[in-house]
């Protein structure tokens, strides 16, 4: 098997890639349920609510991959900057406040691997990532220390967030994917892009690529803080964190999707669609005794075929 | 016999005529010298013989015998090795590991090197070697796997003169050892000290085959033809002088100095790898110096960023597009860079009057060819801007002549101070050029202003 460059790219291998995706869920469904009827109605939506409530912050987390990647940077560090976004969230006594809170929060969290990698060349792939965990335990420490909450007796948690509503998370959502849309109109935005293709190019351009490693990576961590914040204050109940619940793998999520969508403002709010689905998927397997954890398997069989599709746009393969 | 024959080749690259029905041999015992400037074909007939390119005309053989040669690997076979300038070991091993690796014994690698004259040294770490140590491995590794034939293509370039001087006998040595060396170089010296013979290319043709003794003045002439005395630009050189650079000293050039008159356009010329590039950075304000002074209309702007000396109306057109052009952002963004308002219709305007080919608007840079990418870097500095002071490298280098000639009539016209290109032709210098400086390990060696002499310019590009 070869793969040959194709002269014009071929756009149905994305539709391929799909089918594929969601024909390995279905297999996988169907293996779990063993029947059709009953595969149906876990692959459907069965809560809105909750569906849109995981597109909202799989879509915020996905806007801070792709300002982060669009610009050549690499912000992993979702993860950690959503349970630092989330903790903020936690201490605040309004949901505004909260957003606003983690927002700030996150774009701290991603402040020093900004300031070493613009300064001193560190890796930010690296930083970014392992302050993942810091942040994690940091936010045990708060759990049990700071921001416990007395009132439930019996098990360490801390008090709960601000209730932040459906429609104003999806609101928030909005507004980001917005104004990341808008920010790529401006000359900001250019040299944020232009920024993927070497540090020189931004300067040729005759703009300081240390202010744009420090803008992006700053940026996407805010945006990964906001959506931590708006992860659990949107929740129904249990807006609270316990020792054993800090990470939420939403930002390992937004990261598929920003990938999946192309790194394309509009690409990621589709492919976060979708990835809410899944995780939809995987909470309704879940009802059928198996682990939640399936969902992941979805989003990771997904991004093999989103993949595949981008061989395929790109490639004929020839069977010799 | 000679060990291998050469008819007739000929290669073409688009646009250009590499090589031109060349014929070439070697035999064993000799050092035959391939003499010519950069861009003479040289390097692309090493190639060949070297099975890195296939010709698209002629024959070779190999001691009588027709054969092809499709790829490195088949040359190896054929006990053709390559000493290039970009080695074939791993630096992060020792020179013993390297030899292994190669599948070479290292008892023989030890008779080999004894017989060479050469020291090997086993336990150091290629990474630790000098360039004139690691061609040494290079070379006995090919002479431990029965390599007959030698190429080397410019050896000496990266060498100091100790190494070099060492290297070139060493060559001498391998041709008393009955090998056939081949020895490219653009150094006359260097060829008519170690050569038995030299082959001069000129422009993809062989000028001449030159026996002992050899006279250097007309391996010069072969070199570079005759003297041209072409007619001289009547600009308005005599200006005023607006643009000065004192001293200027980076990491390969060393205390230069050179002057820009309103309407002027200055060449710079030198063979490849003499400090042009970063010559040109430090000139556009892309790079700081080290030392040095730039003044720009009375203006001082050493160490001040670039994005001053583009508010000053410097255009810097470097010779890797990569670093003006981002490949991976459509053309229309690319043309944002510079670009204010309205420039979906002066990008536009543009594309019609330098017969820009692109697909659309949105269509990444990368897909473009070459040339395209180059005349969108041209119409994005050159007409969109207003510039006042053009710093460009080898700004014609890949562009077919029309397009060449177009870049010169541009400069000329909206061009308001003055420009400086570094050349490796010389003949485009002496054609185009108002005054021309030679460059020569990050030194001016030279300036020359009209009516020139071709054979003092080259000569001086060959010190």
């Amino acid at each position: 098997m070869r793969l040959v460059q194709r002269r014009e790219p071929y756009p149905l291998g994305y539709a391929v890639a799909l089918a594929g995706s969601l024909a390995t869920t279905l297999a996988a469904v169907l293996l779990a349920t063993n029947r059709l009827d009953s595969a149906l109605a876990v692959l459907a939506v069965t809560d809105w609510g909750f569906y849109l409530r995981v597109f909202a912050v799989v879509g915020i987390v996905a806007m801070s991959g792709v300002v982060s990647y669009r610009a050549g940077l690499w912000n992993i560090g979702q993860e950690g900057q959503a349970v630092v976004g989330a903790l903020a969230a936690l201490a605040s006594t309004d949901p505004l406040k909260a957003l606003l809170a983690g927002f700030l929060i996150g774009l701290a969290w991603a402040l020093p691997p900004a300031l070493l990698r613009a300064f001193l060349g560190v890796n930010e792939a690296v930083t970014t990532f392992l302050l993942t965990f810091v942040a994690v335990y940091t936010a045990r420490y708060f759990i049990e220390g700071p921001l416990r909450d007395p009132a439930k007796r019996g098990f360490v948690a801390s008090v709960e967030a601000p209730h932040l509503g459906l429609a104003a998370a999806v609101g928030a959502l909005a507004v980001v994917a917005i104004g990341v849309l808008v920010l790529y109109k401006t000359r900001r935005g250019l040299y944020l892009r232009l920024l993927a293709s070497g540090e020189e190019v931004v300067r040729y351009a005759g703009a300081s690529p240390t202010v744009y490693i420090l803008l992006g990576l700053a940026l996407s961590g805010a945006l990964a803080g906001l959506g931590g914040a708006v992860e659990i204050s949107s929740r129904e109940a249990g807006r609270y964190m316990t020792l054993q619940q800090v990470s939420t793998g939403f930002g390992l999520y937004g990261i598929s999707a920003a990938w999946l969508g192309g790194l394309s403002p509009l690409g990621a709010l589709a492919a976060s669609a979708y990835v809410a689905w899944l995780y939809q998927v995987g909470v309704n397997l879940k009802v059928l005794g198996l682990p939640a954890l399936v969902a992941n398997a979805l989003v990771g069989s997904a991004m093999a075929w989103g993949l595949a599709g981008y061989v395929l746009y790109k490639y004929r393969v020839v069977w010799r | 016999m000679p060990f291998l024959r050469a008819v007739g080749i000929r290669k073409f690259f688009p646009g250009v005529v590499a090589l031109d029905g060349v014929d070439f041999e070697v035999e064993r015992g000799e050092v035959h010298a391939l003499l010519g400037e950069n861009g003479a074909g040289k390097s692309t007939l090493v190639s060949i013989i070297y099975g890195v390119y296939l010709p698209d005309g002629g024959e070779i053989y190999i001691e009588g015998k027709r054969v092809e040669i499709t790829s490195p690997r088949r040359a190896a076979q054929m006990g053709i090795s390559l000493i290039s300038q970009h080695f074939a070991l791993v630096e992060t091993l020792t020179v013993e590991e390297n030899l292994k690796l190669a599948g070479v014994e290292v008892k023989r690698a030890l008779e080999m090197a004894d017989m060479l004259g050469v020291e090997l040294p086993l336990d150091k770490y290629v990474a630790e070697l000098t360039v004139g140590e690691r061609q040494r491995v290079e070379i006995v590794k090919a002479l431990a796997k029965e390599s007959v034939l030698f190429l080397m293509d410019e050896p000496t370039a990266l060498l100091s003169p100790r190494e070099s001087k060492a290297l070139l006998s060493t060559a001498k040595r391998l041709a008393e050892l009955g090998k056939a060396v081949v020895l490219v170089t653009h150094k006359i010296r260097e060829a008519v000290e170690v050569a038995d013979r030299i082959t001069v290319l000129r422009r993809g043709v062989r000028v001449g085959v030159f026996k002992k003794p050899f006279d250097e003045g007309e391996l010069l002439e072969a070199m570079f033809g005759k003297v041209i005395q072409r007619s001289v630009y009547k600009s308005a050189a005599g200006g005023e002088v607006i643009y000065r650079a004192e001293g200027l000293t980076g990491e390969r050039v060393r205390d230069m100095s050179i002057e820009l008159r309103r309407g002027e356009l200055v060449a710079v010329l030198g063979v490849a790898g003499n400090g042009q590039e970063e010559l040109m950075e430090l000139l556009a304000g892309f790079k700081r110096p080290q030392r040095g002074r730039i003044v720009l209309d009375g203006v001082d702007m050493t160490g001040r960023p670039f994005a001053e000396f583009l508010r000053r109306g410097v255009v810097y057109l470097p010779e890797d597009r990569g670093r003006a052009l981002a490949r991976d952002l459509s053309v229309i963004d690319n043309f944002k860079m510079r670009c204010f308002k309205d420039c979906v219709k002066k990008l536009e305007e543009f594309r019609e009057l330098l017969d820009i080919d692109i697909p659309s608007l949105s269509t990444r840079v990368s897909a473009l060819s070459g040339g395209n990418q180059q005349k969108l870097l041209l119409a994005r500095e050159l007409l969109l801007r207003d510039p006042y002071i053009v710093v460009a490298s080898y700004p014609t280098r890949g562009l077919d002549l029309e397009t060449s000639e177009k870049f010169y009539a541009i400069v000329r016209k909206v061009v308001k101070g003055a420009a400086v290109v570094s050349l490796e032709d010389v003949e485009e210098a002496v054609e185009k050029a108002d005054r021309i400086y030679v460059l020569s390990r990050g030194r001016v060696v030279a300036s020359f202003t009209p009516p020139y002499d071709v054979d003092q310019i080259a000569e001086a590009m060959a010190s």
